[in-house]
């Protein structure tokens, strides 16, 4: 009876996961466990010396390319070589194939991480680096092991619970949504890019359990709670069991939710609210229709970016944008602009800097770097035919980093025009509110941008002065700070009043406590990962609109989160019981 | 077989460059080649588990050398050793 473990990370995306576990350590190796029938070990044993041979020859054929440089480097070859060719570890690991009957690779890979601890445990920093080498060695072995091409989070064969160190936008793409149930992963904070990949993946996802593919051996059942971020290893029939339970009763609340899907997002007394959908990834786009989204609030491009190790061609981004365009097509699609920190996109000349957070990043790099900018405008443009793209642009402070933008893409413009390139002249250029200052002067801006879109992930940021990956103060990091609200009221209010519309496309909008108070402060739109826009429609639908701007007032008189947090649950709790009164425990099942 | 106890004099042991030298010259003899450190034996042609066994300068290893070579074998580690593990 394997002994049963629970886990806690930070919940990423909701829902439940039981499965069996399948790992991907940090060299992107698949760890796997089979065992071998008899007739099976000697082909085992024929797969581990061609491994063994074909990485000797890679280690050669570097060697060659080598043999210039410095001597040193020649006998780090030379060194890896006699690894390679290690008669005690030879003979260990074809002994414990007969021994064990167990693939190769896990054989092999466990043996490679013992000598690897080894090393980091002994005192002595050269040894510790010698680490590396053996980790290096490993991968090599197994990957010819294994084969070669293959992304490990691609063509699962069996439907499992994915554990991972991390998860990079690359991977996300590669990733087998068919076959895994559920995905947990070292790193990543609740706003890091794994938990956004994650969801984008639209499976239930846990983040940020240190040292899970030490503690997870493949093969381990495994239950995952994307509500409380808890992971359950090798549970009891008991535990299994209520957790079987929970699963039908959330298919049941899926069932119920699929029934507004199709249904406007309107409040009781009439007022719409226009719900669209927050992607990363170009494929997330199947998904708007399952859940009901009003076309694409937030396009966010910098992923674009990051998967393709470079910047994107004009071409590249174009098709792209193209094809969101004619998927969501009458809808609108909201196109942001890149929103990266100088470090992604330069890394050759970056010098590190103090503060990225407050440095050289979106609209910053963009109005230097004017180059990637235009191009990346000149794409949205060229894209734009179907007249359903808006541009939006990131991180704006000062009333300046509007006009130069608007006055690049007049250019950008003006070249399309004498190039007889078609394009949509009156198309909508609005900005992120997300930080303070422009929020002060929200009413100057509205005179110059066609939105805004209030980005509170940033805004609660660097209002309240809270780094929200910083453990020690992620408790500041208040999503009902009355400060907060303040700030969103007036953003809508000069909107407004400057008759532009306003939206919402922080993770705000997908709390369905705020829902309401956001309504009742006159939010047009609010866009949310997929994965939650249902049950935002399903709060919409729940309240009235003047009753909504009653709540909001009496929200904003509050002095504290608190206070703001226990009102509008009191509220809510009389108006949606179903949903608020805390319907199902998900944290209290039997342990 | 042969059996001696032989000091360290190189900085840093048996950092990749020395177990590597030794590693080479071991693997030209047939006979068995044993390294043994506080009670830790590893087999002297294996270089993951030279790797393994860090010695500072001074520390002492017991190198034993068995089989039909034994004693070119021994002559040659023993030479390795005192030339601080350089490869002459």
């Amino acid at each position: 009876m394997k002994k049963s473990i629970s886990l806690n990370g930070a919940a990423a995306v909701p829902g439940v996961a039981i499965g069996k576990a399948y790992l991907v350590d940090e060299d992107h190796l698949k760890i796997v466990r089979r065992y071998l029938k008899d007739y099976e070990i000697q082909e085992e044993i024929r797969i581990f010396k061609d491994a063994l041979n074909e990485t000797e020859s890679d280690i050669l054929e570097m060697k060659k390319h080598f043999i210039d440089l410095s001597y040193e480097k020649g006998e780090i070859f030379d060194a890896h070589l006699q690894m390679i060719k290690d008669e005690s570890m030879i003979k260990k690991t074809i002994d414990k194939i007969k021994k064990d009957k167990e693939n190769v690779d896990y054989i092999f890979y466990n043996h490679m991480i013992e000598i690897q601890n080894n090393l980091l445990k002994s005192k002595d920093e050269y040894l510790q680096e010698r680490a590396q080498d053996i980790k290096d060695l490993k991968r090599r072995v197994i990957r010819k092991i294994q084969g070669e091409d293959h992304s490990p989070f691609a063509n699962l064969e069996e439907k499992s619970v994915v554990i991972a160190r991390n998860l990079t936008p690359f991977d996300s793409v590669t990733f087998d949504r068919t076959m895994a149930l559920g995905f947990a992963v070292e790193r990543g904070g609740i706003t890091s890019h794994a938990v956004i990949l994650a969801r984008a993946l639209n499976i239930p996802s846990v983040v940020g359990i240190d040292n899970l593919l030490q503690i997870i051996k493949p093969d381990d059942t495994i239950i995952l709670n994307g509500f409380t971020g808890e992971l359950i290893i090798n549970p009891s029939k008991e535990v299994l069991e209520s957790y079987r339970k929970l699963k039908m009763s959330l298919e049941d609340r899926k069932k119920e939710l699929n029934k507004i899907v199709h249904l406007p997002a309107k409040t009781i007394d009439g007022r719409e609210i226009e719900l669209s959908a927050n992607i990363e990834l170009p494929h997330e786009t199947d998904q708007l229709i399952k859940v009901g989204a009003k076309g694409v609030g937030l396009y966010r491009t910098e992923y674009l970016f990051l998967t393709e190790k470079k910047i994107p061609s004009e071409e590249t981004q174009m098709k792209i944008y193209q094809k969101i365009s004619k998927v969501v097509y009458p809808d609108f699609a909201i196109i942001r602009t890149i929103d990266l920190g100088g470090d992604k996109l330069f890394s050759d000349t970056y010098e590190r800097e103090r503060n990225p957070f407050l440095g050289w990043r979106a609209i910053r790099v963009c109005l230097e770097k004017t180059d990637i900018f235009k191009n990346q405008l000149r794409a949205i443009l060229r894209a734009s035919v179907l007249k359903n793209i808006r541009i939006m642009l990131p991180f704006i402070a000062t009333m300046e980093e509007l006009t130069d933008s608007k006055l690049l893409l007049e250019e950008v413009k003006e070249e399309l025009r004498n190039n007889k390139i078609e394009f949509d002249e009156n198309i909508q250029l609005g900005i992120m509110i997300e930080i303070p200052s422009a929020v002060l002067i929200a009413g100057h801006l509205a005179k110059e941008a066609d939105f805004f879109s209030i980005g509170t992930n940033d805004l609660i940021q660097y209002t309240l002065a809270v780094d929200r990956i910083n453990h020690k103060v992620s408790g500041l990091y208040q999503t009902y700070n009355p400060a907060v609200l303040r700030l969103i009221k007036d953003t809508i209010q000069a909107g407004h009043e400057n008759n532009i519309w306003v939206g919402l496309c922080g993770e705000m909008a997908a709390v369905k406590h705020m829902v309401p108070i956001l309504v009742g402060l006159g939010i047009d739109k609010l866009s949310v990962s997929p994965v939650f826009l249902p049950q935002v429609k399903e709060v919409i639908r729940a309240v009235k609109y003047e009753d909504m701007k009653n709540t909001s007032e009496e929200c904003l008189k509050f002095k504290t989160a608190e206070e703001v947090e226990n009102f509008i649950t009191n509220k809510m709790c009389h108006i949606l019981p179903r949903i608020f009164k805390e319907p199902i425990n998900y944290g209290n099942i039997n342990k | 077989m042969i059996e001696k106890e032989l000091k360290i004099a190189n900085e840093n042991g048996f950092h990749l460059r020395p177990a590597s030298n030794f590693v080479r010259i071991a693997s030209k003899f047939i006979s068995n080649i044993t390294v043994t450190k506080d009670g830790i034996s590893i087999n002297g042609k294996s270089i993951l588990g030279l790797m393994s066994l860090s010695c500072e300068r001074g520390s002492k290893i017991l190198i034993s050398v068995e089989g039909e070579d034994e004693k070119k074998a021994f002559r040659e580690l023993e030479q390795l050793v005192h030339d601080k593990f350089e490869l002459k």
